[in-house]
């Protein structure tokens, strides 16, 4: 029996590392070839719908795929977000785009295109925020239609403007396209970032890491 | 433990789950480059992911050992120990690391995959906890039936052996 677990186990682990994308990478340098990924992460339908936080002639964009109901994404916004918004969308080095990868349900497109309706009035971020401070478990009815009304409320937003937005479908190409672009883009974890650099290099980063590890990414791209 | 193979086993067992387990919580990550972290209010989760892996270790290692030596004793701490160690396998399985492909690929299925990793990864903790008793309870038994097979070998041996002649 314990041979037969030590087996298990032992292809499990192959398999993990097999499977997992990165998990075989030895390298740590960043390419300097132009990606066939930039393509994924820098059109869009309208690429001006993509939100973006900080210095819009900042050289280093980091793209986040994430999904509102996701709660490893909110460990993020809640552990890590803070200190790269600091230290890297705050100080000029970097801008912060935000990118659905919608697959825990449909209030997370809800979120998402209520997140969007937000941003029609310039409060994309704050509702943002509001989102993951608010965030429940998946699929528990926290996003729902009415709560996401509620927040817009208390956001002071502009209620006709806001259900006009999110009722009226608008955003129904963007989200597609970005799930468009994480099937293209081979993600497999949330939130995933991609890092690109002033000279279009592009280094993914999977799973909730800490700011460090953006830090390091962006000196080896800008050094 | 005093055989260096099983002890080798539960030392290798414990190591790769360690890294499993780590890994699915989001200890470590190997991309870009490989960085241990401790997120605020992660020390917990590391000690009994450490924890959990040093004992999934120590029962296999034991049952290993009682397999081969053929112990007439009960077995069960070993059938016992296979729960304690699959059932944190599956906890904290949040459908945010790897289950994205694959709900993607699986269609009508998905949602009941996801369903299930939602129920998992809610009661991570309470379902660790729970495999960490399971396991502490199949090390006990274990080493109890060890102990026993021991002495029925000892008490069943010729007297002659150990009698000693001056």
């Amino acid at each position: 029996m314990a041979v037969i677990v030590l087996v298990i186990v032992i292809i499990g682990t192959i398999a993990v590392f097999l499977v997992v994308p990165g998990l075989t990478s030895k390298s740590t340098s960043v390419s300097t070839t132009i990606d066939s990924r930039l393509a994924y992460l820098t059109l869009s339908p309208d690429y001006s719908s993509f939100p973006v936080m900080g210095a819009s002639n900042a050289n280093v964009t980091i793209f986040q795929f994430g999904d509102f109901q996701c709660p490893t994404c909110d460990g993020w916004f809640k552990n890590q977000e803070p200190s790269v918004v600091s230290n890297l969308i705050d100080t000029g080095i970097a801008k912060f785009v935000w990118r659905d990868n919608i697959f825990i349900g449909p209030d997370s497109t809800n979120a998402s295109i209520a997140a969007y309706s937000a941003g029609e009035q310039g409060k994309f971020w704050q509702y943002y925020d509001l989102l993951y401070t608010n965030q429940g478990i998946e699929n528990s009815g926290w996003a729902s239609s009415s709560n996401l009304m509620s927040f817009a409320r208390t956001l002071g937003l502009n209620m006709a403007e806001f259900n006009q937005s999110f009722t009226s479908g608008q955003f129904d190409s963007l989200i597609n396209y970005n799930k468009a672009a994480v099937a293209a883009l081979g993600i497999s974890s949330s939130p995933t970032f991609f890092v690109v650099g002033p000279h279009d290099q592009v280094q993914e980063i999977a799973g909730p890491q800490p700011e460090s590890v953006f830090q390091t990414t962006i000196t080896s791209m800008t050094s | 433990m005093n055989k260096p193979r099983y002890a080798l086993i539960a030392i290798a067992i414990g190591i790769l789950l360690a890294v499993n387990f780590l890994y699915f919580d989001y200890y470590i990550f190997f991309q870009p480059y490989v960085i241990f972290y401790i997120p605020p209010r992660g020390i917990w989760l590391l000690c009994l992911d450490i924890a959990l892996s040093a004992l999934s270790g120590l029962v296999i290692g034991l049952s290993a050992y009682q397999l081969a030596s053929r112990s007439k004793g009960t077995r069960s701490g070993g059938k016992l120990g296979l729960v304690g160690i699959f059932a944190p396998m599956f906890a904290g399985a949040c459908p945010c690391y790897y289950l994205i492909p694959i709900l993607a690929a699986s269609a009508g299925a998905g949602s009941v995959l996801l369903a299930f990793s939602v129920f998992f990864n809610t009661y991570e903790v309470a379902i660790k906890l729970l495999s960490l008793a399971i396991l502490a309870y199949a090390l006990f038994t274990l080493e109890q039936s060890l102990r026993a097979s021991c002495k029925i070998d000892t008490l069943t041996m010729p007297r002659n052996t150990f009698s000693l002649s001056f």
